[in-house]
């Protein structure tokens, strides 16, 4: 059930995206990021939207991963719409529906916000499919070593992270053995009221976290064995590489922020 | 010399609480091959895992190479020389990948990144790993996951090296891997091995075997010995396997050359 199950969203390749440094990445998203929130004028977000669709044009990522990822947000998009469209009071009146005004001021809006939230999924997941979940801690890791003075635990966090990732498929596995032993003995996890299958959930839940707790213990035992004693005096196989196409991408991204910020007066 | 000297050792988990180990006294010498067996909760487990300092005795000393086993500075540099495989293939894989889970020690210890690309290289070599650098663990059979772990430790250069029932999860021929690096690792690199395990097929093929109950060495026999002694096992609860009593058989009627094949056939491991 769980055996095609792939970490994140992930998605391999070899685009321009794929080859820049995670943290070039990660700097290049918040300044986006920035710059979705900074744009409030229809020429800020014609600038903002050719933006965007140049990145994921060279991206190389299909479509229909990005469409994937947006199914969920969908709603909360919708709903964002429909909310600045009926409450906000600005400019005339367009259309009445019952109590309801719906003014060309609460259009526009609406339309901005669900513009915002959708180039904001659309930019993050473009890191996150481009961007391998190792990559990305370690990027994080790097970026927040400078924050260790003022007691930010990089390494701890980072490693976190990546015991989290490395186990999520394990989890999968454990979790559909469970499910399978649960069965045997009776349990109804895709049929019964929501009542028996809530109670089904129960007993998949309670062996999960128990065996999880197990495995942790083990696995720090194992770590203690292997001479892990923390983030000091640490060395790193995986080495991210800074190379100069990494800072003309962020340069070029910090540039079309400062720009845009004249251009949508 | 002296790999790993047992002084005295006694072990409780709690005041209050039974002794775990209770006055061992024992030498294991530098690439000895000793085999552990014992009923569960006779201390097998306890014992090894005082070589390395995971837990420390209440009373007596473990010296390895000469030096005592104390908690503190050192003992990071001494797990680096004494590695341990664990029971559970999938509860001892830290990293998102085969290659950056070998790297992990050496990451502890502060190798330099190039090295450590070499020394990965090698130790897949040894471990037969080469095609599954790249690979994530829970695509891994369970052989593969403990050679990966064997791997793990072979790159911190260690000279004794602690299996902790680490076969005992694993299919038949996850378990034979596994005990062929052993041999390799044994015989071309010298590393004395302390193996505790349940199988007396696994145990058979060492130099050395110790049978623990309550918590001290019942029985301490050098390999081919113990396959003239093996009613010793059969009294103390360890059942023989098919080709231990076709051995005491042919024995009892005298088919010498007969019997000779079967102690090489059970020496070799090929039974596994």
């Amino acid at each position: 059930m769980f055996k095609h199950i792939i970490i994140g969203q992930y998605l391999p390749g070899n685009s321009f995206l794929h080859r820049m440094d995670a943290r070039a990445k990660l700097i290049a998203v918040l300044l986006m990021i920035m710059v979705i929130f900074l744009a409030d004028t229809w020429r800020g977000y014609g600038a903002v939207t050719v933006g965007t669709v140049g990145v994921w044009m060279i991206s190389g990522v299909p479509l229909r991963y990005i469409l994937k990822g947006m199914y969920p947000i969908l709603i909360l998009i919708v709903g964002t719409f429909l909310l600045h469209a009926f409450l906000t009071q600005e400019g005339e009146v367009i259309a009445t529906v019952g109590a309801f005004s719906v003014y060309s001021g609460g259009i526009e809006q609406g339309l901005f916000i669900g513009l915002r939230l959708f180039f904001l999924v659309l930019v993050t997941s473009l890191l996150t499919l481009t961007t391998s979940p190792i990559d990305l801690t370690d990027g994080l890791e790097q970026m927040l070593q400078p924050l260790k003075r003022f007691g930010v635990p990089a390494h701890e966090v980072a490693l976190m992270m990546s015991i989290a990732i490395r186990f999520i498929p394990t989890l999968f596995q454990e979790a559909e053995k469970i499910i399978k032993a649960q069965t045997a003995r009776g349990a109804k996890f895709n049929s019964g009221s929501m009542k028996q299958r809530t109670q089904a959930m129960i007993s998949l839940l309670v062996p999960l976290f128990i065996r999880a707790f197990k495995r942790a213990e083990d696995l720090a035992l194992a770590m203690e064995a292997r001479g892990y004693n923390g983030g000091e005096k640490r060395t790193k196989l995986r080495a991210l590489t800074w190379r100069r196409k990494d800072t003309i991408a962020c340069l070029i991204v910090a540039v079309s922020a400062v720009l845009l910020f004249f251009f949508q007066r | 010399m002296t790999a790993v000297s047992f002084n005295h050792v006694s072990f409780r988990y709690e005041e209050e609480s039974d002794w775990v180990l209770e006055d061992v006294n024992a030498e294991i010498e530098e690439g000895e091959w000793v085999s552990i067996i014992g009923p569960n909760g006779s201390g097998k487990s306890t014992l090894s895992r005082m070589c390395n300092g995971l837990l420390s005795p209440v009373e007596g000393e473990v010296f390895i190479e000469g030096k005592p086993v104390r908690p503190g500075e050192e003992l990071a540099l001494l797990r680096q020389k004494v590695g341990m495989v664990f029971q559970n293939p999938d509860h001892q894989f830290v990293a998102p990948t085969v290659k950056d889970d070998i790297a992990f020690g050496m990451e502890n210890a502060g190798v330099p990144r190039n090295e450590m690309v070499e020394r990965i290289e090698k130790a897949a070599m040894q471990t037969g790993i080469e095609k599954i650098l790249d690979a994530e663990p829970h695509r891994l059979s369970g052989g593969q996951k403990q050679r990966v772990a064997i791997a793990g430790t072979l790159v911190l250069h260690p000279t004794l090296l602690i299996l902790d029932e680490a076969t005992s999860m694993l299919d038949p021929q996850g378990k034979r891997e596994v005990m062929n690096i052993l041999k390799d690792l044994h015989r071309r690199d010298r590393i004395t091995i302390l193996h505790v395990t349940h199988d007396l097929r696994e145990a058979a093929i060492g130099t050395r075997i110790w049978l623990m109950r309550f918590g001290n060495i019942a029985i301490d026999l050098d390999s081919n010995t113990m396959l003239d002694q093996m009613n010793q096992f059969d009294t103390n609860d360890i059942p023989l396997p098919y080709e231990f009593h076709l051995l005491q058989e042919l024995r009892r009627r005298h088919c010498k050359e007969e019997a000779g094949l079967v102690k090489r056939y059970i020496r070799d491991g090929i039974a596994l």
